[in-house]
């Protein structure tokens, strides 16, 4: 017999075991592009870590160290966060917990466990690869001192007992009481802060200092039990919200009445369900807040780089570009691909009502589609205007950076409605999100294609504007195309679709 | 209206008599060597049945024995390994579209949008099904009456109880009135009175001509409501019939007792 904490944190582990199984057993060929992917992904992000550390000094680059471990640490916390989500707060088995004679501060602990062993797990992949590179060859020679591997450890259980905090405050009843709660915790974002980057501590003081605020992080599991039934009622339960609607069902919204104009009743009354359900889950809002953080972290990376920017050479022309482009890359794939994967998948369960309606699958995926196509006016208004703005580029770079927007935007929904389409991933552990493998993978795809695309119309460009910009018409409508293309397939494969058992 | 008997006609379902007396039979459905495999687990293992109009017709067996499968298959939401299945004499692989103009369906257990009103969520089907609007109207305040959910439909579905989910999820299955209906488990989290209306209502709703497919595994339901029944366990069809004829052939006092025996042969 083992203790109620160890017997949630083996549930846990086991049941992603499980999971991650059953992923490779159905998808074999997939399994070896997975792995490649992976590690190259990964690998890649590691190799540059490394390679900063090691020329740290001889570079005058403008980030330092500290400012990568707290992106890190944030980046954990997030993680952590959607872990404490799935694995705890928004789950309706979480009540197989609940109901058992134990207090609930185990529970927690479990869970909080099972959060710190799995994001351990991937601070051990990522300094397996930098051990590997350094051994590799000369050129990545790195060794990292003992003290920062410390402090990579004590961050990342931070960041674990962190995104937990935050998972369970967040979901606490009203939203005053979210707002509260998450405040009562942001010292410790500020603390990190704080001794990371602005008290300047030495090597081993860091690591004292970490080591001590981990361990009155801990404080907050006997607090927190008080309200983890709360946010888990409310995370799992509807609130009793009516929504009054003329007899007539006469839709009276102007982007609505386009759709039923232009592509008929049918898709109009799906585009209006996924709109609607769009905004009453508050996805409107999270993709927002999602806008907002790009054009802070494109500030502080132009800040950043300011200093770079002086210097004389092709740099220069480059690196605008390059922070709108990334800027762009970033907001097409969190607003159009990732919502299109999971165009058919986050119907879940309630698949059946469309596919047992009179309609094709041409009609249902047009109208979804169309639902996603709204966010691409919030991206140029948010990201392809403002950051060249920023960036002091030319007029043409802004109309560059539109049509590019609209471009990559247009390719990447095309293609993520396929293959959401295609290979749906219902799974309700992760809320029928995208499979990650699949994510990747597209994401991949995309940076090929917009590479490709893109590229050559402001390569074009740099000597004839006009023609760069005929160019990227072209390329537009090579997106148009994709797009079109990427609906119709999807639409067939949404029909051949079988409902299991 | 006096009953024929069905005798042999269990196993293969190819003789085809209508249980009203001098009435020529239609066939509504029609299902032929129907199979569906999961992998390695034969969900449907060859099953042919035909039903009539005006005919209520039960699917009775114990879980996991492929009612839910078989209702899918008609329902256009799964594609069988082989076989066939018509509906109105129109194949429902090779037609889905008009198929689905006929029928109405109610999974078993429904899942539902839960950031839609019933209101919102009855009008976005029936505009999808090309309802006229004032026909709409009437159909959605004559269900949302009849099934007690006036005083809901305005409210998320994401917070109706299990019973009031279970009606919603009638009342949209009916909405456009369809000649056919399939209903998987149709009385499932119904408290005993919408239970009975349910019944009432589908016994009034094959009066005027239509058909009723529907799942159970209750044998009272069965055999209170059904003109004819097939048995199913394990993919296979092991007993079909009409209520009385099926437990007299078994040699036993009810259709309890029947479907215990055949199930338990068939097992043997």
């Amino acid at each position: 017999m083992h203790g109620p904490i160890y017997e949630i944190f083996s549930t846990i582990i086991l049941s992603g075991f499980r999971n991650g199984s059953r992923r490779l057993r159905d998808h074999k060929l997939y399994t070896a592009w997975s792995i490649i992917l992976i590690l190259t992904v990964f690998g890649s992000l590691t190799l540059i870590i490394a390679m900063v550390l090691r020329n740290l000094e001889n570079l005058a680059f403008p980030i330092e160290i500290n400012e990568i471990f707290f992106f890190l640490f944030m980046a954990m916390m997030g993680k952590s966060l959607l872990d404490s989500y799935h694995m705890l707060v928004e789950r309706p088995a979480s009540n197989f917990y609940l109901i058992q004679p134990m207090p609930h501060w185990k529970i927690i602990t479990g869970v909080l466990v099972s959060i710190m062993a799995l994001n351990l797990m991937l601070l051990a992949i990522g300094l397996g690869l930098i051990t590997m590179f350094t051994l590799s060859h000369p050129v990545f020679h790195f060794v990292i001192p003992p003290y920062m591997v410390l402090d990579l450890i004590l961050l990342t259980l931070l960041a674990s007992t962190t995104g937990l905090a935050y998972g369970i405050l967040s979901g606490l009843g009203t939203w005053k009481r979210k707002m509260v709660g998450s405040f009562l915790y942001s010292p410790m974002i500020s603390l990190v802060w704080l001794f990371l980057l602005q008290l300047r501590f030495g090597n081993w003081e860091l690591v004292n200092m970490l080591a001590l605020l981990l361990l009155s992080s801990f404080i907050f599991i006997p607090l927190s039990s008080h309200f983890l039934l709360e946010s888990w009622n409310t995370m799992t339960s509807s609130k009793a919200r009516s929504h009054l609607q003329k007899r007539e069902h006469n839709i009276k919204k102007t982007h609505t009445v386009l759709v039923k104009r232009f592509f008929g009743n049918s898709v109009s009354t799906i585009y209006d369900k996924e709109v609607r359900t769009l905004l009453r889950r508050r996805e409107g809002i999270g993709n927002a807040i999602t806008l907002i953080g790009f054009m802070v972290f494109a500030f502080y990376f132009y800040n950043q780089l300011e200093g770079f920017l002086e210097l004389p050479g092709l740099a220069l022309d480059i690196l605008p570009i390059v922070i709108v482009g990334l800027s762009l890359f970033l907001a097409v794939v969190l607003l159009g691909l990732v919502p299109a994967l999971g165009i058919v998948s986050k119907d879940g369960k309630n698949t059946w009502v469309f596919k047992s309606m009179p309609i094709t699958g041409h009609q249902i995926i047009q109208g979804k589609a169309l639902s996603i196509l709204l966010m691409l006016p919030f991206i140029i208004v948010f990201v392809a205007i403002p950051v060249p703005l920023m960036t002091g580029l030319s007029a043409t770079a802004f109309i560059f950076s539109i049509m590019g927007a609209m471009a990559m935007y247009m390719m990447a929904t095309g293609l993520g409605i396929w293959h959401g389409t295609k290979y749906p991933n219902y799974n309700e552990a992760s809320g029928n999100a995208p499979d990650v493998m699949s994510m990747y993978t597209m994401m991949m795809v995309c940076l090929f294609l917009f590479a490709f695309m893109l590229i050559p119309p402001i390569a074009i460009a740099f000597s004839d504007k006009v023609l760069g910009l005929l160019a990227l018409m072209f390329s537009l409508d090579i997106a148009f195309l994709i797009l079109v293309l990427g609906v119709r397939s999807a639409g067939k494969a949404y029909e051949a679709l079988d409902l299991g058992a | 209206m006096k009953r024929i008997a069905v005798r042999h006609a269990i196993f293969s379902g190819t003789i085809l008599i209508s249980h009203v007396e001098n009435e020529p039979s239609v066939i509504m459905i029609e299902i032929q060597e129907l199979f569906k495999t999961f992998g390695n687990v034969k969900a449907v293992d060859g099953i042919s049945l035909k039903v009539n109009k005006g005919e209520i017709f039960g699917i009775l067996g114990t879980n996991g024995a492929g009612k839910t499968t078989t209702m899918k298959i008609l329902a256009c939401l799964l594609k069988p390994t082989s076989g066939k299945a018509f509906i109105n004499g129109i194949n429902v692989m090779e037609k889905p579209i008009e198929v689905k103009k006929i029928i109405g369906y109610l999974p078993e257990m429904p899942s539902l949008f839960e950031k839609l009103t019933g209101r919102e969520f009855l009008y976005m089907l029936g505009t999808l099904r090309k309802m006229d609007i004032d026909i709409l109207n009437k159909r959605v305040d004559k269900f949302a009456d009849i099934l007690e959910l006036d005083g809901s439909l305005d409210m998320e579905i994401g917070t109706y109880s299990k019973g009031m989910r279970q009606r919603i999820s009638f009342a949209s299955s009916i909405l456009h009135e369809p000649p056919i209906l399939i209903l998987d488990e149709p009385t499932s989290g119904l408290d005993p009175r919408f239970a009975r209306l349910v019944k009432q209502w589908i016994k009034g709703y094959v009066d005027n001509g239509n058909i009723v497919l529907m799942s159970t595994h209750v044998t009272e339901i069965a055999e209170s409501l059904c003109h004819r029944i097939a048995i199913i366990h394990d993919g296979k069809i092991v007993g079909m019939g009409t209520p009385t004829d099926l437990y007299r052939e078994v040699g036993v006092e009810n259709l309890e007792e029947a479907f215990v025996k055949l199930v338990e042969q068939r097992r043997e």
